[in-house]
């Protein structure tokens, strides 16, 4: 009912169809985190915004600094063309594909502007 | 574990749930990102990393996992409601199922009226639609078609953007969220032109053209009511357009172009009716009333038309839509050019050096410098996109000397969609 609508008898009736439509949402799982990160692999995907590679080149240098043994991946220099917003869920796909391959344990990826 | 942030903290949260999670590791840190300093980044990376490295390594989600719809997508749910046109305007507005203009009430019989322009059935379900994951049914295009003001012959075409628009590659889900000013660009090739009386000359993308307007606002209105594209929190665009309103469409002027049709160059018949999107920004007019030779023409583009004035080359997005008037298109025709010299002389006039940017050697812009253009120095000429076939032509609008250039927004594709099947 809108805002301060008073309903008037006079006025006309009217069977309208709500255009919001239902969503469609497939449950997905989250995988679970390893509870360390000392001897894993950790890839880190940029989306090539400016800075965004200066913030996780220092995440990379701290995660050597203070955790033992944890191996660091920046994705961009294996594949510079995963530095951009993916364009498709096929180009996503892609992505993650290359991620799995580096044998990635955590993935840590920086979005927004 | 995703690093977002504050001002796109709703957007990642919502598009979490959408794609089905209902909890996911984010770390939310200061906007922006960009025109800050790297010392003032690397600090607070450095004051962000507890949180990472907890969440990275121990985090858990906080909610069990459910997800799903409750009810039959068929027949869309009704409402009964009491009232003038203007109490359902209201009621519509504030529901956040409509945009700000006026809408025609959906009624089922209008709805059933409406759905007499196509032969398929109205269950059929064409699309998911991003941000919000909406399942949009023919029924539903149809509910928009009535709000739009469309007549019933419109709804084939309106069912043919949609296909189109609901190819993954087009990203109709980037061009809803960014931060651009970018919306979609029906292009309408072929008999169902003339036989909808859809404009191509004269102020074909502008106003007083009724098949235009209308089929653009109701594409617009599934965005925003069934896709989700709403300000400020989903649709992230900075400033926004009318062309989020209500979207560019516009025939090609075939008769008075010198060269084949954008849908015979790429693969159609004559023919064959045909809609073409993409995801544009907003027009840029080329104003050149005084070249009389290609060469003089390339020249005045040169500095109308660069890799600086939009983001494609380092978003990958293409192909750009350079809309020739018919003025504009006879000059180079009468000089003997076709469409791919053109194109390519085009594409050459158009670069600037990577020195032009002040985001040193390895970015352009907004992302880095692609391979193909690496090794590069500050001379390194940066075109407007990798390769002169991403930049299309066309010849659309009337009398005067305005051609005009579409940008691309999200997506590496156009998508072009035969009309007829939906009938």
């Amino acid at each position: 009912m809108p805002k301060g609508h008073l309903m008037n008898q006079t006025d006309p009736q009217w069977e309208l169809i709500n255009p919001e439509g239902l969503v469609k949402f497939e449950a997905v799982k989250p995988a679970p985190r390893p509870g360390t990160l000392e001897n894993k692999t950790v890839v880190m995907r940029w989306n090539g915004k400016a800075n965004g590679d200066h913030y996780l080149n220092r995440v990379g240098e701290l995660l050597l600094e203070k955790v033992p043994g944890v191996k660091v991946i920046r994705l961009w220099e294996n594949h510079l063309s995963t530095a951009s917003i993916s364009q498709s869920p096929g180009e996503s796909r892609g992505v993650a594909e290359k991620i799995a391959d580096l044998g990635a344990d955590m993935v840590i990826g920086s979005n927004a502007d | 574990m995703s690093i977002v942030t504050t001002e796109f903290n709703e957007l990642s949260r919502t598009t979490m749930r959408t794609h089905g999670l209902n909890d996911m590791a984010f770390v939310v840190t200061q906007h922006p990102m960009g025109s800050i300093s790297k010392e003032a980044i690397r600090a607070r990376a450095e004051e962000n990393f507890p949180e990472i490295l907890e969440k990275a390594a121990t985090w858990k989600p906080k909610r069990a996992e459910s997800s799903g719809r409750d009810r039959a997508l068929y027949p869309s749910e009704g409402i009964s409601f009491r009232g003038t046109y203007k109490d359902v305007n209201d009621l519509f507005f504030e529901n956040g199922w409509s945009t700000g203009l006026p809408i025609i009430p959906p009624t089922r019989s209008a709805v059933e009226n409406m759905l007499r322009g196509t032969s398929h059935r109205p269950d059929e379900v064409l699309w998911v639609v991003p941000p919000r994951m909406g399942i949009l049914t023919v029924e539903l295009i149809a509910v928009h078609a009535v709000m739009a003001g469309c007549r019933p012959e419109y709804l084939p075409v309106i069912l043919a953007a949609i296909e189109g628009m609901s190819e993954p590659e087009v990203n109709w889900g980037g061009a809803a969220t960014t931060t651009g000013t970018v919306g979609p660009m029906l292009l309408i090739n072929g008999p169902v032109v003339k036989e909808l009386g859809i404009a191509y000359g004269q102020g074909a993308a502008g106003k007083g053209y009724h098949p235009n307007v209308s089929i653009g606002y109701a594409v617009n209105l599934i965005g925003y009511v069934v896709g989700g594209s709403k300000p400020p929190d989903m649709d992230k665009s900075t400033f926004g357009s009318p062309g989020d309103v209500v979207a560019w469409v516009f025939g090609e002027n075939e008769e008075a172009s010198p060269w084949e049709s954008y849908a015979v160059e790429h693969g159609f018949k004559l023919a064959d009716s045909v809609v073409t999107v993409k995801n544009v920004y907003p027009t840029v007019d080329m104003p050149d009333h005084t070249s009389s030779t290609p060469e003089q023409y390339l020249k005045w583009w040169s500095y109308v038309l660069n890799p600086m004035m939009h983001v494609p080359l380092g978003c990958a997005n293409k192909p750009y839509f350079i809309v020739l008037c018919p003025e504009h298109a006879g000059m180079l025709a009468h000089a003997g050019w076709n469409k791919d010299r053109f194109r390519k002389a085009l594409w050459e006039k158009t670069r600037v050096p990577l020195s032009a940017y002040s985001t040193g050697e390895d970015m352009c812009g907004i992302g880095p410098v692609p391979e193909e253009l690496r090794p590069a120095t500050p001379d390194t000429l940066i075109p407007v996109t990798l390769s002169p076939k991403d930049i299309e032509i066309l010849v659309a609008g009337g009398s005067g000397k305005h051609s005009q250039y579409f940008a691309p927004g999200q997506g590496k594709v156009a998508a072009s969609k035969r009309v007829d099947p939906w009938r």
